[in-house]
């Protein structure tokens, strides 16, 4: 019965989320690679989401909360379903929405199969056999669920030296009580559908992260109009980084969700810019808003995200008015004493000259560090993105004109301008530093916004084998 | 699109053109590595050294004199096996260390500790196979001054109890100080490729390698220097135009990122096989990130358990590490951090777990927190000792002058 009940925990995101992304896209049907695009990015999707939603149950005892949620998860499911059944009776049959297919397969796409097939087979007899080994998986993402599973209840947790001062008699304690719950909830309820705590239980999540991103990229991308080869080349190339490797085998971090979810968020961009629908910008935006549900820094990716379709957006007039504006504002906070920018899901982040306030974070110096030497080994020496950030460069070099003309390589690239240029505020410029002069945080936060530079690369290539004329966009400016 | 149509087609004498062009290649990249590998030049008019498996000694474990070398049987649950030899040599005459090994088994690992001018020092050694030659030089910065004696120290996975060790008979064959070289140097290269595995403690941050080698080599721009230099080798023997130098660029490029991915997916095999052998010797509690404290601390949360009504579990420990990790084996009882001060008396029945320096016991009382308590100690392990906080005597400062 629990092997059956964690089945079904597991299978429940993709319930949740793909009904939502065929009812964002609207279309009336699909052939086998239209759903199996929904349903990997329906999982994808359905975690943080379905976290979000046990956030009504924090009555339950924490061991019955698979019984007291599971009924209710698979009635919105229905809901989900129905709502779409309703809406696509009133679609034309003939919409036939385009879809992933696997025309053009050669040699090259079994090869590279292939080695995705080994990449999982041998990060899932990891993730399934090491214990929990990951700092951020002992402190927060795995060990509030261990905690709720011996506790009496779901509820929120406390900063330790506030416990520690009451004496621990103040409820559930943890070092990042802050931290969003959406998967340690979904874990919880994964613990509760096993009857009990259990490392290789907790870590299957991550098992069914590999094929889903592989899924969704690739279908994302022949969707796009990709050569299949391209497409899974794509894929391929995500999913090869060691870094990957090393988070898929050593389950617990959630960094590689942000990227998953960012991946998706960016193909949407890629697909609004190339048709101009909006259902395309409205899944963009709902994968967007679901990264605040998984880490801190999902609200930074969110913002990025908002500032990119705002520029895309507006008139180049306009653009350059608000740039212009966006300065002014800057300068003039700074001169009156801070600048508040509203962040959703952290608060309003005051600017101040040598200092940032981030709510739940504290005050963050700003001054130069000298960390050149560490963000250059990890980008360019260690092995961890493969090739990637050589390859970049020297893409964007080649192929500038595309950089410049074609409209899904201009969104991706001032998304990946966007985040960058976070990263690299961020690292040279607080405290940050120090995570970056250790080479923890860095990469970690690297490999989040890797997948856009991935995409950005593969949307370079693609306009570099069409013509001029194939790349005029049809509506969209 | 065809070849033809891509620039890409050879002419007749294509395919003289490609075998030249590849030799060349061939040729300069394999000088470039041997540079590379062993770039101080030494002239090699020095002896390499022997040493004589009958000159190590044995410490936990027991030697069997063999007529080709020494055999070293280690019983089960043993934590730590030391073969050493005397010295001393001076470290500027050798800069490789060659061992012939058997019979290792995959649930061990290998160190090489020795003492530099009376200070101790240690480095990996990157087992690949039975040979094994290391690059002293590039695996420690302490290989210089005086080495007074060498010690090969042999003990289970990091993941493994102790107690989950299986019994292993190690055979060493032979074992010789070597003076700089280029063979040497490529082979100790080739080891150190053939032995890189992921690392665990840091893979999550940088995908690393368990070698840990103070100058450790940068694979991916010797791959990519080797790459620069196919491409043009190739659009010279191909008589690329425009296109074609683009095109080949990509194939060049996915090539190479495909031999960087059959070393990562190599060095996955290699953590995964070594995963797989220990998971299947693990008893019970399975693996842990510290099997050491993972055993004593798992059985005290489960008898904390059981208690009712539960108490409130304070740890006292220092470091990140010492807290973080004990902290998640013992999540279920809810356990947080002791405090420095405390004001008032910590809840009677409160359990309190130290870790590495034990709190001490004077007939039954204890200070902590700036309060005074009797306590009982209810279990104690090496590095792990719970006490019961039983009755509260007040405030340590009480009966002094503020």
């Amino acid at each position: 019965m629990s092997a059956l009940s964690v089945m079904l925990v597991l299978l429940l995101p993709a319930l949740l989320g793909a009904p939502l992304l065929a009812l964002l896209d609207g279309s009336r049907r699909g052939r086998v690679g239209y759903w199996a695009e929904r349903i990997a990015g329906g999982w994808l999707l359905g975690v943080p989401l379905c976290g979000a939603m046990l956030r009504l149950f924090v009555s339950s005892p924490p061991m019955a909360l698979f019984g007291a949620s599971i009924v209710w998860l698979l009635v919105l499911a229905g809901a989900f379903w129905l709502l779409w059944w309703w809406r696509v009776r009133r679609i034309p049959a003939s919409s036939v929405p385009a879809t992933a297919t696997f025309s053009g397969w050669n040699g090259l796409c079994w090869l590279l199969l292939i080695l995705l097939v080994t990449h999982w087979l041998l990060a899932a007899l990891q993730a399934l056999w090491l214990p929990t080994l990951t700092w951020d998986a002992w402190t927060t993402w795995l060990g509030k669920p261990k905690a709720w599973s011996g506790a009496d209840s779901l509820s929120s947790f406390q900063a330790l030296q506030a416990w520690s001062a009451a004496g621990g008699e103040g409820g559930l304690t943890a070092l990042a009580p802050h931290y969003p719950e959406s998967v340690p909830r979904y874990l919880m309820l994964l613990v509760s559908a096993a009857g009990g705590w259990s490392s290789s239980t907790s870590h299957l999540p991550w098992l069914f992260l590999q094929p889903m991103i592989g899924v969704s990229v690739f279908a994302g991308l022949r969707r796009i109009g990709c050569q299949t080869w391209l497409a899974l080349l794509g894929a391929y190339a995500l999913l090869s980084m060691p870094l990957v490797d090393a988070h898929l085998s050593l389950a617990g971090y959630l960094d590689l969700w942000i990227a998953a979810l960012l991946a998706l968020a960016a193909l949407a961009l890629w697909r609004w810019r190339q048709t101009g629908e909006r259902r395309h910008l409205l899944t963009c935006l709902l994968f967007t808003a679901a990264l605040p549900l998984l880490k801190q820094e999902g609200a930074v990716w969110l913002l990025l995200m908002l500032a990119t379709l705002v520029l895309l957006v507006l008139p180049s007039r306009l653009r350059w008015l608000l740039l212009g504006l966006g300065l002014l504002a800057l300068v003039v906070g700074l001169l009156l004493g801070g600048l508040p920018i509203p962040a959703p899901g952290l608060g309003t982040v005051w600017l101040r000259w040598g200092q940032i306030t981030v709510p739940g974070i504290g005050d963050i110096d700003l001054a130069l560090h000298p960390v050149l030497p560490e963000v250059f080994a990890s980008l360019f020496l260690l092995p961890n993105f493969h090739l990637l950030w050589w390859l970049l460069p020297i893409g964007a070099l080649i192929a500038w004109r595309q950089c410049c003309f074609d409209r899904g390589a201009r969104g991706l690239g001032l998304l990946l301008l966007f985040g960058l240029c976070f990263v690299g505020f961020l690292f040279f410029f607080t405290d940050a530093a120090a995570w970056a002069k250790n080479l923890t945080s860095l990469n970690r936060i690297v490999l989040q916004l890797v997948p856009v530079a991935i995409l950005f690369l593969v949307a370079l290539f693609s306009a570099a084998g069409q013509e001029p004329d194939d790349r005029a966009a049809p509506t969209a400016r | 699109m065809s070849l033809a149509k891509s620039g890409m087609t050879p002419d007749r004498s294509g395919a003289l053109r490609l075998a030249a062009a590849l030799t060349l290649w061939v040729l300069v990249t394999l000088l470039a590595w041997m540079i590379y590998a062993a770039p101080r030049w030494i002239s090699a008019d020095g002896d390499d050294l022997e040493l004589a498996p009958t000159a190590f000694r044995v410490d936990g474990a027991e030697e069997q004199a063999e007529d080709a070398g020494l055999a070293v049987s280690i019983p089960a649950a043993t934590s730590r096996s030391l073969i050493w030899t005397l010295g001393p040599w001076q470290a500027a005459d050798y800069r490789f260390l060659r061992l012939e090994l058997e019979g290792l088994g995959r649930e061990r690992q290998l160190r090489l500790l020795w003492r530099r001018d009376g200070k101790p020092a240690s480095a990996t050694i990157p087992r690949s196979g039975s040979v094994v030659t290391l690059d002293l030089v590039r695996a420690s910065k302490d290989w210089e001054g005086r080495i007074d004696d060498l010690a090969i120290e042999v003990r289970p996975l990091d993941l493994l109890a102790v107690e989950d060790a299986p019994p292993a008979v190690l055979r060493l064959r032979a074992a010789s100080l070597l003076r700089d070289g280029h063979l040497p140097a490529l082979a100790a290269m080739a080891d150190e490729w053939a032995a890189q595995r992921r690392w665990i403690g840091r893979s999550i941050n940088t995908s690393g390698l368990e070698l840990g080698f103070d100058s450790p080599r940068p694979w991916l721009p010797a791959f990519l220097l080797a790459a620069l230099l196919l491409w043009p080798a190739l659009g010279w023997a191909l008589r690329w135009r425009r296109a074609g130098w683009l095109r080949g660029g990509g194939v060049v490029a996915l090539g190479l990122w495909l031999l960087l991915d059959l070393q990562s997916l190599r060095v996955q095999v290699a953590r995964a096989e070594r995963v797989a052998a220990v998971h299947g010797l693990a008893g019970e509690q399975g693996l842990a990130a510290s099997p050491a404290l993972a055993r004593p601390l798992t059985s005290l949360r489960d008898e904390l358990l059981a208690e009712e009504p539960r108490p409130v579990v304070f740890l006292n420990s220092e470091g990140a590490f010492l807290r973080d990790y004990p902290m998640f084996l013992l999540r279920p009882l809810n356990v947080g951090p002791l405090p420095k001060h405390s004001n008032g008396a910590l809840p009677l029945g409160s359990v309190i777990v130290t870790l590495g320096k034990p709190l001490e016991l004077r007939k039954g009382r204890l200070r902590l927190a700036g309060q005074r308590y009797v306590a009982e100690e209810i279990q104690r392990a090496p590095g792990v000792q719970a006490l019961r906080l039983t009755k509260a005597l007040g405030s340590q400062n009480r009966g002094r002058s503020p």
